[in-house]
């Protein structure tokens, strides 16, 4: 019985960059385990790694116990792995509801030719991935833009909705990429809630992030990334008194005093 | 229903009202021949609205598809003596074949290689229309093609084909609009906006490029497959590129991404070069101006100008 992602010895090279240097990461299903590091440290690579965007020179994921390694994206989603992103990738000129019922594409089924004829199960599924998008609007208090087309949204709805869309096709683990940056600290405080009771619904949760307070305050384990390799593993409680840690990428640990 | 399915379904039916009046009214049979090419253009463009419009992939080789639709249909039921129903039906399928064979290894590619492989592969067809004289008649086009029949009756007049085109157009609408508001539909847009959150979220990309854009092939198929039986000629100059530029056209002049608004760039632009004796002169220059012009100060075409929307999921395709 392994975790629900396992990471083993992944490196990538980006030219003359080892952006990940046999990195072994696992993820259990139910918990939020977060992944830090300073800027360049190779997070989001990992990340673009396990969801298909990138390929890696070598090294193994699997998730629930199958090989994922170089499987597109959207087979990935049908497996239960869905991602949010840094960088919004929100579908600009489609309303905010639609954005959360393409979340619920790999939940669903139908071929063009049943989508054209608009056959009787397509229609009961529509209502169903409806409900269920509006469901997931109300979840993070979206349901008032509903209606709005998302690139329209204040940037901090726009991140809500990236959450909403990740979690709208029941997934099984969900990798963030930064989903408080930019955010003030009641936002941060919110969506932390918000992550939490995603992970209480047994889903596991991979947390790339640089708010240290938040990472500290929900994550039930810590890994440190720094220049492409793995320093820390370990409880918020580990890494924050580990040594090595607070010397290669926190410099002293002021920022760690912010959280209380 | 929803709100905007009552919506569209009150504008289709306004629509066949209209149309079933029309005749009433147009008995010159050259207005209704050119009512008749309406409606085809009508049937094109409304496939290649859900390929450019949706999906944002943009084809400039849609006339190559509605001429191997009239080349198949015709020299199978004018050659072989095919039933023209069962000639159709088969060019339907051989031309979303063909369409397949191009997608698959072009779309698969970042960026609009669609447009240069589609581009020459209407080239081709226009080559090949031209030179196997033997099977296609050649530059001077192939004759002798037999109407298409109703229970037995032919359709042969202008005012009975009317009625079959324009039912064609009403299905090809109805069945596009359903593809347009379903999972497919919304997946469409979705990995023309963030192909990345789409990929992630589900969508095959990959898969669902080729599919809509052998979905858009089959509407051309059609319509040329109707051409052929109407006027029982081909040639090869009706499915050159410049048709495919007139095609993107009328798809862009409505609006790309509105089902409404192929239908009245089709209708608005068809009739032009056929009522303004100068225009038929330029008619290369007069289509690809009007591109030029719409694609600079109105990318969202007359209808989403109209109706003071913003530019859809498309209107970012040039």
């Amino acid at each position: 019985m392994g975790a629900l992602l396992s990471i083993k010895g992944l490196s990538v090279r980006f030219g003359g960059l080892q952006a990940l240097d046999s990195v072994d990461l696992e993820a259990p299903a139910g918990a939020i385990t977060a992944l830090i590091g300073p800027n360049g440290a190779g997070k989001t690579t990992a990340i673009n790694c396990v969801s298909g965007v990138v390929a890696p020179d070598s090294g193994q994921v699997s998730f629930d116990g199958r090989e994922v390694l170089g499987m597109a994206g959207h087979n990935l989603a049908r497996l239960g792995l869905t991602r949010t992103f840094q960088n919004l990738q929100v579908f600009g000129l489609m309303n905010a509801l639609e954005n959360v019922m393409v979340g619920m594409h790999a939940a669903s089924h139908g071929s063009f030719a049943a989508a054209m004829l608009r056959l009787p199960v397509l229609r009961r599924q529509e209502a169903a991935i409806r409900e269920r998008a509006e469901e997931m609007l109300a979840f993070f208090g979206l349901e008032k833009v509903a209606n709005q087309p998302a690139e329209e949204l204040a940037y901090g709805d726009q991140k809500r909705l990236e959450l909403a869309r990740a979690l709208a096709g029941r997934p099984r683990l969900m990798l963030l990429d930064e989903p408080v940056a930019g955010l003030n600290a009641a936002e941060t405080h919110e969506i932390g809630g918000l992550i939490v009771k995603i992970k209480e619904q047994g889903i596991g949760v991979v947390l790339v992030e640089h708010d240290m307070g938040l990472v500290m305050h929900v994550s039930d384990q810590v890994a440190v990334l720094s220049g492409g390799v793995l320093i820390a593993q370990g409880t918020p409680e580990e890494i924050q008194q580990d040594p090595e840690v607070l010397r290669t990428y926190l410099g002293g640990g002021e920022e760690f005093g912010l959280l209380a | 229903m929803s709100a905007q399915g009552k919506k569209f379904f009150l504008t289709l039916a306004a629509l066949a009202a209209v149309l079933a009046l029309l005749p009433l009214v147009v008995t010159n049979p050259y207005y209704l021949n050119v009512l008749n090419v309406v409606a085809l253009n009508v049937l094109v463009v409304t496939g290649l609205n859900l390929l450019i419009g949706f999906a944002g992939q943009i084809s400039l080789g849609h006339a190559a598809f509605f001429g191997l639709g009239a080349y198949i249909s015709g020299i199978l039921s004018g050659s072989y003596g095919w039933e023209p129903w069962t000639a159709l039906v088969v060019a339907a399928l051989v031309v979303a074949v063909v369409a397949m064979i191009i997608g698959i290894p072009t779309l698969r590619l970042e960026g609009n290689y669609l447009v240069m492989a589609t581009l020459g592969f209407n080239l081709i067809v226009t080559v090949l229309m031209l030179q196997l004289d033997d099977i296609t008649g050649g530059p001077s086009g192939y004759t002798g093609i037999p109407s298409l029949s109703f229970f037995g009756a032919p359709i042969a007049t202008d005012i009975s084909f009317y009625w079959l085109a324009w039912g064609a157009v009403l299905v090809g609408l109805i069945l596009a609009r359903n593809l347009v508001h379903s999972r497919v539909g919304r997946g469409l847009k979705a990995l023309h906006e963030a192909p990345l959150a789409a990929a992630a979220s589900g969508v095959p990309i990959e898969a669902y490029k080729v599919k809509v854009f052998v979905v858009s092939a089959v509407y051309a198929s059609v319509a040329g497959s109707l051409y052929a039986h109407y006027y029982g000629i081909v040639t090869p100059g009706t499915f050159d590129i410049f048709k495919s530029v007139e095609l993107v056209t009328m798809c862009i002049v409505g609006g790309m991404g509105s089902l409404w608004g192929g239908l009245f760039g089709a209708a608005l632009l068809t009739p032009m070069p056929q009522l303004l004796a100068v225009v038929e002169e330029y008619k290369d220059i007069f289509f690809g101006g009007i591109l030029l012009v719409l694609l600079i100060f109105l990318p969202q075409g007359l209808v989403g100008w109209l109706e003071g929307k913003r530019v859809r999921p498309g209107g970012r395709a040039f």
